[in-house]
């Protein structure tokens, strides 16, 4: 076999044999446009060592000195041993290079996917919602209801085989506030105290004032409640239609200091209000942070009543 | 030795890059000498075969080198032993034949001379010359495409049926000469044309642009010599594959 000395390299050259194949050799101090008979083959890394090189794997030939017969190509018994076996190794190291990059996507796609579901679980905030029912609502990022606790009997009643997986917040609000309708714990005059809680204070605020509205929307058309909402701002709204109710005033546009919350100014909706309910049940002190009291029961002096064998609720998030 | 961690930084580097490859052997020519002096018990100068093979040795071993191979000095250090030692035997068995170059004494001409066309040394000087003219055009025109015969032997086919797949396209290029003209007017492979022209699989003319690219190239005017060499790929199999 012949080959033509194509390109030069200190450490090996490129030759062109009679074949068409191009080789990398050693370079025996060829020069460009040489003709050789013998050449010495550069031995390719294993495929998986390859970074952007030749597809195939076997090694090219190193043909040993002519003998007699300058045509024939004689193969040593090494180099086809060998290059049988680089031929067979390769095969599974390229399958297998290819398996690492299959490897890589799928770990990062499970990373990803992971952080997704996360984040739906991650509580973001949550809603305290009394109404003699204490419940405690909690949300995701997307205000998608992730999870309802009770913190007193009647919460529990309330929300008993109630289903909220994946529901807005707000639909949950309503539905629980049509249980409570139903399951007579929240009636005219009644009352509903919202306080929030959450991992962004801009959120929280935003938050009070639209659950303060759509409640409001929600409720008229039903009867009078009062909704005391977050920094307990009481903002009781009118309903016109149920005829001889009398509106609840609400004197106290104001705020209060945070030590006078559960004053109601305002007593007398709430008694004749028809309130099926007895009276201002024990209701648990919703988990405090540490600036913000949330309402107390109407009754002062029921104010700081607690039902002995209720747990004290521990402190979920702060702030 | 903390001397190795930048050396392997190196050698990564120079695995792809065949600019900084060589810049890293050069700089170890003198260790690459001395390993071949340790492995052929004699002191080996720049001017032997087993100090290209050393060189070509050293190169592999950057090429196949991993981190989890231990030290790179060593395991290149055990790599040019090896093939030093695959060299020296096959020297060894042929010792007993009679070698085509060596000399006779008589006449001083050795066998291989006898056999071929005796050319004198103006005659191979010149053929030399003409040769390397055609190649360093063809390196020229490569270039435009943005390949180089490094590129080429990387890329060229090793197994029989590849290479007889690649050599299919060829030879229809080379009987379509619009083809190759269209090729060297459009600065693109009309690879469409080449697969179904030859019959061979996409993917494997794919996987062997580079090379296929060079051959069409060797197929245009201005490369008898190089063609001439090439003979065997238009006489194969005779006839176009359908």
């Amino acid at each position: 076999m012949k080959y033509i000395v194509m390109e030069c390299h200190l450490s090996y050259a490129v030759v062109l044999d009679e074949y068409g194949r191009f080789l990398k050799v050693a370079n025996l101090h060829y020069r460009t446009g040489q003709t050789v008979t013998h050449v010495i083959a550069m031995q390719e890394p294993d495929q998986e060592m390859e970074a952007a090189g030749s597809p195939e794997s076997g090694p090219p030939e190193a043909l040993p000195r002519k003998t007699q017969t300058p045509s024939e190509v004689q193969r040593t018994p090494e180099a086809a041993v060998s290059e049988t076996a680089r031929k067979t190794a390769s095969q599974p190291a390229r399958k297998s290079r290819w398996l690492y990059s299959l490897g890589a996507l799928a770990a990062c796609l499970v990373l990803v996917v992971g952080v997704v579901f996360k984040t739906q679980d991650t509580i973001y905030g949550s809603v305290y919602m009394e109404i003699n029912p204490s419940i405690r609502i909690d949300v995701n990022r997307s205000d998608s209801v992730i999870a309802l606790e009770s913190l007193n009997e009647d919460g529990a009643a309330l929300i008993r085989d109630y289903q909220y997986r994946k529901k807005s917040l707000d639909l949950v609000v309503d539905q629980l506030m049509d249980r409570a309708i139903e399951m007579g714990f929240l009636s005219e005059g009644g009352r509903i105290s919202l306080s929030l809680d959450g991992k962004s204070s801009d959120w929280v605020v935003q938050k009070e004032e639209s659950l303060d509205t759509h409640l409001s929307d929600y409720m008229s058309g039903k009867f009078t409640v009062t909704i005391e909402v977050g920094e307990g701002q009481p903002s009781s709204h009118e309903n016109p239609a149920p005829p001889g109710t009398p509106p609840s005033h609400d004197s106290s546009d104001s705020d209060y200091d945070d030590d006078d919350y559960g004053d109601d100014p305002d007593p007398s909706p709430q008694k004749p209000g028809g309130n099926g309910t007895p009276p201002p049940p024990p209701e648990q002190d919703p988990p405090d942070d540490d600036g913000t009291d949330y309402q107390k029961p109407d009754n002062p002096s029921q104010s700081s009543y607690r039902k002995p064998d209720e747990p004290s609720l521990p402190d979920d998030d702060d702030e | 030795m903390e001397k190795e961690h930048p050396i392997i930084a190196q050698v990564y580097a120079a695995k792809e890059d065949m600019l900084k490859a060589d810049d890293l052997i050069r700089t170890y020519i003198p260790f690459i000498r001395s390993e071949a002096s340790k492995s052929l018990m004699r002191v080996c100068t720049d001017q032997d075969d087993e100090f290209s093979i050393a060189m070509i040795a050293f190169h592999e071993a950057i090429r196949s080198y991993r981190k989890d191979r231990g030290a790179f000095l060593s395991y290149a250090a055990m790599l040019i032993r090896s093939r030093l030692i695959d060299y020296q035997r096959r020297e060894a068995r042929h010792r007993g034949h009679l070698s085509m170059d060596e000399e006779n004494p008589e006449d001083g001409l050795s066998m291989y001379e006898k056999l071929v066309d005796e050319k004198d040394e103006y005659e191979e000087a010149s053929e030399l010359q003409a040769t390397r003219q055609e190649i360093e055009e063809l390196s020229k025109v490569m270039e435009t495409f943005g390949v180089t015969f490094t590129d080429v032997a990387e890329n060229a086919p090793k197994q029989e049926r590849t290479l007889d797949a690649c050599a299919g396209a060829i030879r229809y290029a080379a009987e379509n000469r619009d083809l190759l003209d269209e090729l060297l007017k459009t600065g693109k492979l009309p690879m469409s044309r080449l697969v179904s022209g030859s019959g061979a699989e996409k993917k494997t003319l794919e996987r062997h642009r580079k090379y296929i690219l060079a051959m069409l190239l060797i197929q245009t005017n201005g490369y008898e010599i190089i063609r001439g060499h090439l003979r065997h790929i238009l006489k194969r199999k005779g006839g176009i594959t359908v």
